[in-house]
């Protein structure tokens, strides 16, 4: 016997909602996905009225259902926002460019405007290149850490209010429980905010609006819709120690399906003890970007790739700075030398 | 984000793990006349006599630091009997014969809390545990005692009874039904466990308080805690994590829960445990013998054991993430009683923020069960300020709590004074009159003392 609808619309349920249990037909998801989308908006207080709200398009799924929800959302209940696609291009051969075609497809389908910076252009080193250096270990830390950064400049460039990206409830989750893995009580404590804190002037804040969207329900959004989006993995390399809370969340989910929201929870209303020294948050006083060190990764990791030490920014930061300083007395034995 | 974890061939490769140090062949204390005999945290090698007196300094050390005990103090021991209370047991007996000026000052009694209603065992099973942990205990002469899960269900009367090798339990029939029927109602494993470790907490505390004892001892060591803090976090615990994770529990204002073996791994107090050969009496519990998968606590535990292989410091990272874990207001303004869960006597959270995780997952069931046509925009805003209690009656009205008679409070009374993790329990639980008539009773007081403000709220200043 088919489910019915538990909204009583008298039609017949097609999915049972992961978060819940609730089982719901085609029309009444679509609504209630909105709807918790749009009171997530609301009640975060994301955007003002007038913003120009830079949406983070990777072309993959979550990226793909924020753009087109936000604009179903900025429609429905006039916003008054004005949406622009912001696309990163790392550079990786077999990947990147193929999203990028669906990332100009949701461009024409969605009539927004995007704007495409790429590594290459921005730091002078493609992910191909960075990888032919330092091999497939790690190279994630140079794609992560320089994507943040690629997000605030292409910001700014555009002079937008804000950054929308497409984390989900998931991926929340499983920051928290890296960051507890790591011991890293300062990202542990920031790592659920779902607008990121500007404390210092000139940055732009980031907003999450799927935070409480669980993936699940982003692929069945996706794949109701008929919504194109770009599925194949990243060509490179592992992704360390994430993939160790990965696959834990997930069996914890199959344990209980509400796990991700009470691990969202916790995380939310950790608190952490008086005396406990947290890093201050400064900035790098190379590019002006925010930093809690003297520089930042970006920058630290870009000497690195330049100066042909790649692991600059990757071990322990004194052993970075020993390596840079046999490399400037090697140089200077050299200039002697050449008298 | 990067969501890539398989190399082309399709293994999985996650970080690489670290190479297994070599064994040192002396003692890193005294420099090896004596041979090696274990190697501990990675790269410190002891000798037997070294290593022993680590665990004693590091037993000692805990409580020194925390300057909380006092030459006054009753200290009420858990006992379970196993090698982890036993070890407890053995350090806390060497500090008192000590001598003059090292000696513990405070006095030290000890207590088994019988949970065999909850695992299925007969009375004659349970009496023969009863009787070997009295037989364990008995070389350490403290003073000991017993108590059952089903006291929790009795109103009035004494709760502990003195331990010794020829005590006997003798079941109330009554009060083992009610404890069995409560467990049986709850449908999740993780739930049950979840529910036992509350009971059993709340149990201690009250028979703290009937021996006089103004704190109890429990040995966890840092790896139940590291285990501890990923359970918690994945129940919903977080904001009140640091009480299970850290040296004291204060959430009970009389009484304290103190953890002196924290500082110790528990591959340590079992080294310990060997070399002093100490017995244990193995009683296994609910998640003995399960599957992995079956509860959150196992998992979590599976997990740690799993990572500890190839990274042996995953312990004492996440041992010291707890640790910087805190309340940030005060201890003690908890004055107000209606102020804490009824369950697990943790204060409530104050709502801090207009949009929570708690706040969506209320949201999301509240649409998924209105629909479309049930819902306007105004409701959108009447609700986004409260925690949902009213989502009980929107669901099948068969078996709503509402219907029940007026005596038993309703299903979202009781959620309305418990925490985040608390809630959690109740939504596994298939009755709720099946929860002990202490909590129930405690709802009806919150309850009518909730009307009667809101009834004068108005001439309060």
């Amino acid at each position: 016997m088919p489910v019915l609808c538990s909204s009583k619309c008298g039609k017949n349920a097609i999915l049972k909602r992961p978060k819940t249990g609730d089982a719901l037909c085609k029309d009444c998801f679509f609504w209630a996905f909105e709807t918790e989308v749009h009171s997530t908006i609301i009640s975060g207080n994301l955007f003002k009225r007038g913003d120009t709200v830079a949406v983070a398009a990777s072309g993959g799924k979550d990226s793909t259902v924020l753009a087109y929800v936000l604009k179903v959302l900025n429609e429905r209940h006039d916003y008054g926002l004005n949406l622009v696609l912001l696309s990163i291009d790392e550079g990786i051969t077999g990947y990147r460019d193929d999203s990028l075609e669906t990332v100009k497809q949701n461009r024409d389908d969605y009539q927004m405007p995007l704007k495409i910076l790429s590594y290459e252009e921005l730091f002078g080193w493609t992910m191909d290149a960075i990888v032919a250096q330092i091999g497939r270990k790690n190279n994630c830390t140079f794609c992560g850490v320089f994507r943040r950064q690629a997000l605030d400049k292409g910001a700014t460039q555009l002079g937008v209010n804000c950054v929308a990206t497409g984390h989900n409830a998931d991926d929340l989750a499983e920051t928290v429980l890296m960051n507890i893995l790591r011991g890293d009580i300062a990202r542990l404590q920031r790592c659920t905010s779902i607008i990121t804190e500007s404390e210092t002037e000139g940055t732009i804040p980031r907003v999450k609006p799927l935070k409480y969207t669980y993936e699940k329900e982003i692929v069945m959004y996706a794949y109701f819709k008929r919504l194109v989006y770009f599925s194949t993995e990243c060509v490179f390399a592992p992704n360390a120690y994430r993939g160790h809370a990965r696959a834990f969340l997930k069996d914890l989910e199959k344990i209980r399906p509400s796990v991700i929201m009470d691990i969202i929870h916790s995380g939310e209303s950790l608190q952490v003890k008086d005396n406990v020294k947290l890093p201050v948050r400064t900035q790098c006083s190379r590019c002006g970007s925010v930093s809690s060190q003297e520089l930042c990764k970006a920058c630290v990791l870009l000497e690195g790739l330049n100066r042909g030490l790649p692991k600059l920014g990757i071990g322990k930061s004194s052993l970075a700075n020993r390596a840079r300083d046999q490399q400037d007395a090697e140089k200077k034995e050299k200039v002697i030398c050449d008298f | 984000m990067c969501s890539r974890n398989d190399n082309e061939d399709g293994s999985e490769s996650y970080m690489e793990a670290k190479s297994k140090p070599l064994w040192s062949s002396t003692c890193q204390k005294c420099s090896g006349h004596n041979p090696v005999i274990q190697i501990l945290q990675i790269k410190h090698a002891y000798c037997k006599n070294c290593f022993v007196t680590h665990v004693n300094h590091k037993f000692r050390s805990t409580l020194g630091k925390s300057k909380m005990m006092r030459p006054s103090d009753v200290v009420l021991a858990a006992f379970s009997g196993s090698l982890k209370s036993h070890a407890m047991l053995h350090l806390l007996h060497a500090g008192l014969s000590e001598k003059s000026h090292k000696r513990f000052l405070f006095k030290v009694q000890f207590i088994y809390v019988d949970e065999g209603a909850v695992l299925g065992l007969s009375l004659a099973e349970r009496i023969a545990n009863l009787r070997a942990i009295a037989t364990l205990a008995e070389q350490y002469g403290f003073s000991g005692h017993f108590t059952s899960l089903a006291c929790l269900f009795d109103s009035s009367g004494p709760r502990c009874f003195p331990l010794n090798k020829n005590s006997s339990l003798t079941a109330e029939n009554s009060l083992e039904n009610e404890l069995q029927l409560l467990f049986q109602n709850i449908v999740s494993l993780t739930a049950k466990e979840d529910m036992l470790k509350q009971l059993r907490k709340q149990l201690l505390l009250l028979a703290a308080k009937e021996l006089c004892c103004g704190k109890v001892f429990m040995a966890h060591t840092s790896t139940d805690l590291a285990i501890q803090i990923l359970t918690d976090v994945s129940l919903g615990r977080g904001s009140l994590m640091h009480h299970d994770v850290t040296f004291c529990d204060f959430r009970d204002k009389d009484i304290k829960i103190l953890r002196p073996l924290l500082e110790l791994s528990s591959k340590e107090v079992a080294f310990y445990s060997v070399y002093h050969k100490l017995d244990n009496v193995f009683i296994p519990s609910l998640c003995t013998k399960m599957a992995s998968d079956s509860s959150i606590h196992n998992l979590s535990k599976q997990f740690v054991m799993d990572l500890m292989e190839n990274f042996p410091s995953t312990v004492s990272t996440v041992f010291r993430t707890g640790e910087k874990l805190g309340s940030t207001s005060s201890p003690d303004n908890s004055e107000e009683d209606d102020n804490s869960c009824i369950i697990c006597q943790a204060r409530l959270e104050v709502n801090l923020s207009p949009c929570t995780s708690a706040q969506a997952t209320e949201f999301s069931r509240l649409i998924s069960s209105l629909g479309p046509l049930g819902f306007d925009s105004k409701t959108l805003s009447s609700i986004s300020g409260s925690n949902g209690a009213e989502s009980c009656c929107s669901g099948s009205a068969s078996n709503c709590c509402c219907n029940s008679n007026q005596d038993s409070p309703s299903l979202s009374d009781i959620m309305e004074c418990c925490c985040y993790g608390c809630r959690l329990i109740l939504h596994d639980l298939k009755s709720v009159s099946s929860l002990s008539e202490r909590i129930l009773e405690q709802v009806r007081r919150r309850k009518s003392l909730n009307s009667m403000r809101d009834s004068i709220k108005d001439f309060l200043l």
